[in-house]
């Protein structure tokens, strides 16, 4: 989501502008609901793999998705729906009137330097790639229609093909890389473009929907994640935050744009995509990146949920890595932290279900719905994007020895051993929100 | 990171060093017991100095000063019985 600065907010009105600045707002929750439409669960083979060992393939998809799953409209994203639900806009507005951000402006992680270190952070996705943090499709780094090379690199098969294609994303900077299949389901059955208009009028934009035509059948969808400043997100919620969330968004649109670039070249038509287009949570899952979490993110063994996702679809057919699983769905079952840090509740503390809260929700896979609409309002509230949720999540650590171990030992079965951890997490002062003294930590 | 563990290695070879001399110089023979409390303590008291040290390099300090404490406490305690039961050992040899 973009990081709208407490000056710019205008809450009586929904511009054009407004809306791309609020859309911005929003894309921590596309990313959970994307992964949220996806994951699910069979649980009791889960609970049974959980007690097992840690990083065990799965054969299939780890989530149950029932004949309720239908591939989602876009338009009921949250971003979207700021363009035609009126009532939603009117409860978002109601929260922007009533932030005082006078008093936000002084405190640590909202100073000029920290707004500074947040335009920059942001800068290439914007330069490069504006627009796919709320959704809108085809365009700059995340176009479908580059220039491809004549000619076909061909490969011994498809397990070589995959083998250099992850070596090269490595390269060119994606922190975790993994293959799955092309699925339609996961892309969104229609897309929303707003329309290009020159004058500002106001009201929200104009827009159209349409079926998504891709220029070729894609094959196989290289997954890539991204890591996120550690330092950075842990001064949740602040602007220094968003300049970490910034930050990986225009890495995002880097290393996408740069592994998309390395398939044409080879031959083979590829295009990138960030929040745009398709879910990028089922993928990374399908490509054995790591799990779903409570929080609705993708949940990996090295960097938890501090990890940003992009997606590179292509018509080179490349061997798809198997789902695995270290514990997390057990974990998570007794681990409560992320919606305990929650400023707007909107992350639930009960079992999975089928279906979610609200319209943005799509029903049908078993797993834990958080609500869109609530976490938006904070980001509004906050002036800022918000990665509580993030920060406070046992997996969020640095990839070091001990914090391997202790993930280790999340693989073990028992939900009192797992509370017991979790309780241990906060003792030992991980995971704090609103932490005064990251902020200032940071630019020591 | 590498440092530490050089920084571990070296009180472990020392600390291996130190105790194999002494038991020469005291000319006794340790029970399996006594064998074992020292791995443990010596496994929990080199755990205790990792997590403090890789904690203080990751910036957590509330996790180093909680870790020291709560991983020390249990390296004293296994420490106390050992100490018990070389104790014991050194009892009978002076016995006999």
């Amino acid at each position: 989501m973009k990081n709208r600065q407490p000056d710019e907010i205008k809450p009586n009105r929904l511009s054009r502008r407004n809306f791309i600045k609020i859309g911005a707002a929003t894309g921590a929750s596309a990313s959970v609901l994307g992964a949220a439409a996806l994951e699910g669960e069979k649980d009791d083979a889960l609970t049974e793999m959980a007690g097992q060992a840690t990083l065990r393939p799965w054969e299939d998809l780890p989530f149950q998705i029932t004949e309720k799953c239908r591939r989602m409209e876009q338009k009921y994203t949250g971003f979207c729906r700021e363009l035609w639900d009126q009532e939603f806009v009117e409860r978002i507005m109601l929260v922007g009137k009533k932030v005082d951000r006078v008093s936000l402006q002084k405190t640590d992680g909202w100073t000029a330097l920290d707004r500074a270190l947040n335009a920059a952070g942001w800068a290439l996705d914007h330069k490069f790639a504006s627009g796919s943090e709320n959704g809108q499709p085809h365009s700059q780094a995340y176009a479908w229609d580059e220039q491809v090379r004549r000619q076909k690199v061909e490969f011994s098969d498809a397990q070589d093909a995959a083998r250099k294609v992850k070596k090269a994303a490595r390269f060119l900077g994606a922190s975790l890389v993994g293959i799955a299949d092309y699925d339609p389901l996961w892309t969104y059955a229609t897309l929303v473009k707003i329309r290009d208009e020159e004058e500002e009028s106001e009201g929200p934009p104009a827009f159209d929907t349409f079926v998504p035509e891709f220029p070729f059948e894609p094959r196989s969808v290289v997954a890539i994640a991204v890591e996120m400043d550690y330092e950075g997100i842990a001064t949740s919620p602040s602007s220094l935050e968003g300049a970490a969330t910034g930050l990986g968004y225009s890495h995002m649109a880097s290393v996408g744009y740069s592994v998309a670039t390395f398939l044409r070249e080879l031959g083979y038509r590829s295009f990138a995509l960030g929040n745009d287009v398709a879910l990028s949570v089922p993928y990374a899952i399908a490509a054995g990146m790591g799990e779903l979490g409570r929080h609705g993110l993708l949940i990996t063994p090295e960097y938890g949920p501090r990890v940003r996702l992009a997606k590179v679809f292509t018509e080179l057919e490349l061997t798809p890595d198997k789902p695995r699983t270290f514990g997390v769905w057990e974990f998570c079952k007794s681990c409560k932290r992320c919606a305990e840090s929650c400023p707007s509740q909107a992350i639930s503390f009960d079992e999975p279900t089928l279906e979610g809260p609200t319209i943005s929700n799509n029903p049908g896979v078993r797993k834990w719905y958080i609500d869109p609409e609530k976490c938006l309002e904070f980001w509004i509230e906050n002036g800022s994007d918000c990665s509580n949720c993030i920060t406070a999540c046992p997996y969020n650590k640095l990839d070091l020895w001990h914090h391997q171990l202790a993930s280790t030992a999340t693989g073990l079965p028992g939900s009192p051993l797992h509370s017991l951890m979790a309780r241990l997490d906060k003792l030992f002062g991980f995971g704090n929100t609103h932490d005064i003294r990251a902020n200032t930590a940071f630019w020591k | 990171m590498e440092l530490i563990w050089f920084l571990i290695g070296i009180v472990g070879m020392g600390g291996l060093w130190g105790i194999s001399s002494w038991i020469k110089n005291k000319q006794t023979k340790l029970s399996w017991l006594s064998w074992v409390g020292i791995f443990l303590t010596m496994v929990m008291g080199l755990f205790t100095l990792a997590w403090c040290l890789s904690s203080i390099w990751e910036k957590e300090y509330q996790a180093a000063g909680v870790g020291l404490l709560l991983f020390g406490t249990l390296s004293l305690v296994g420490m106390g019985f050992t100490r018990k039961s070389v104790h014991r050992n050194l009892h009978k040899a002076k016995k006999k």
